[in-house]
């Protein structure tokens, strides 16, 4: 069982100061994941927060099959591609809220991401399409197992598989474009 | 941004909202549930009343026996029936007299009534009674009309107004 698990469990048991830890595990990386997709901070806080909602409301819905990294993940990509639905009905109108929030933005990443080669990786990350973005992020920053990228991903392992492949020929040939330096 | 506690109370507030809503909601459900339970059980009710009353009503106002027992339930047919047998006029049966048979609590009584006039008068005496529909009690009261096809009975409700009628014809 991993960290995460074991913490859900202990708060199911009745331990409230658990669910602090469960926060202080994931609450950036969610809330960064879920920017990725929303681009918005503030929305993605709200989303996040929905996250964490939904293991206090729905406590049977998690079986502890999965790490619940990968089931809060799941949760949270399901929670943006909604949000992303309803605004496209809606009309996004965060564009002024966004522009505040940069700064924000950045310093979230400052303290996900703290080695400066890996922040430059991402900026280029960020250039690719939303599927390649997605896996590199899982695999590599997240360090989720192909497995677990595959149900976030909602796709089977040999498309993760293929997705990871055909992502890092892209990354790598817009960093060489860069001049970036790497070692084989 | 929030802090990791500002997130977490905000994280609580929201799944304690949620839980009472639908604590709410469930009760709300929960309510008309048994509301409209309650007035189904009250309409299944009044319909069996009307129903029991209905049939009561209609039970064998007039029933044909030749044991003097058993029922007849078709009450059309009897009614269409017997006026015609007992009035003797329009019909090949000679009637041969009106056996009046008292068999209640307080009168115990019976007569056999040969006199044509008195026949007739009685027959559309009871023919008025059948057709007027009256709530006839057949614990009360009943005639036995004699012709060459079988016996008729007829529960009457009111005795006391039958012997008011007849009491010149019944000694």
């Amino acid at each position: 069982m991993d960290m995460g698990a074991s913490c859900y469990r202990r708060y199911l048991d009745g331990e409230q100061e658990a669910f602090t830890e469960l926060i202080n595990l994931y609450h950036d990386n969610l809330i960064f994941f879920i920017n990725r997709y929303v681009g918005s901070l503030s929305a993605a806080e709200e989303i996040a927060e929905d996250c964490f909602v939904a293991l206090i409301i729905h406590p049977h819905r998690y079986n502890f099959s999965v790490s619940l990294k990968t089931y809060l993940f799941t949760i949270a990509r399901n929670k943006s591609c909604d949000y992303l639905k309803h605004q496209k009905r809606v009309g996004n109108i965060d564009d002024a809220e966004n522009y505040i929030n940069a700064g924000e933005i950045e310093q979230l990443e400052n303290k996900i991401i703290i080695d400066e080669r890996k922040r430059h990786i991402l900026n280029v990350i960020d250039t690719l399409n939303e599927d390649y973005r997605n896996v590199i992020y899982l695999v590599f920053f997240e360090e989720l197992s192909n497995e677990e990228t595959s149900k976030v991903m909602k796709k089977n392992r040999r498309q993760i598989e293929n997705l990871i492949y055909r992502a890092k020929a892209a990354l790598k040939s817009k960093l060489e474009k860069e001049g970036f330096s790497y070692e084989d | 941004m929030k802090t990791n506690e500002e997130f977490k109370q905000s994280v609580l507030d929201k799944s304690r909202t949620i839980i009472t809503h639908r604590r709410q909601v469930r009760k709300r459900v929960m309510t008309s549930l048994s509301t409209l339970s309650v007035i189904v059980i009250l309409m299944s009710g009044v319909y069996i009343a009307i129903n029991n009353n209905y049939n009561s009503q209609n039970d064998n106002t007039v029933i044909t026996t030749a044991e003097a027992e058993a029922e007849v339930n078709d009450h059309q047919e009897i009614e269409d029936m017997l006026p015609t047998q007992i009035a003797g006029e329009s019909c090949t049966v000679t009637l041969s007299g009106i056996y009046v048979n008292v068999s209640s609590d307080s009168e115990n009584y019976s007569e056999m009534i040969t006199d044509e006039a008195a026949v007739k008068r009685l027959t559309e005496w009871v023919n008025q009674l059948v057709s007027d529909n009256k709530n006839i009690d057949k614990s009360t009261f009943v005639i036995t009309v004699h012709n060459n096809e079988g016996d008729n009975v007829i529960y009457l409700p009111d005795e006391k107004a039958f012997f008011n009628e007849f009491k010149d014809v019944i000694n």
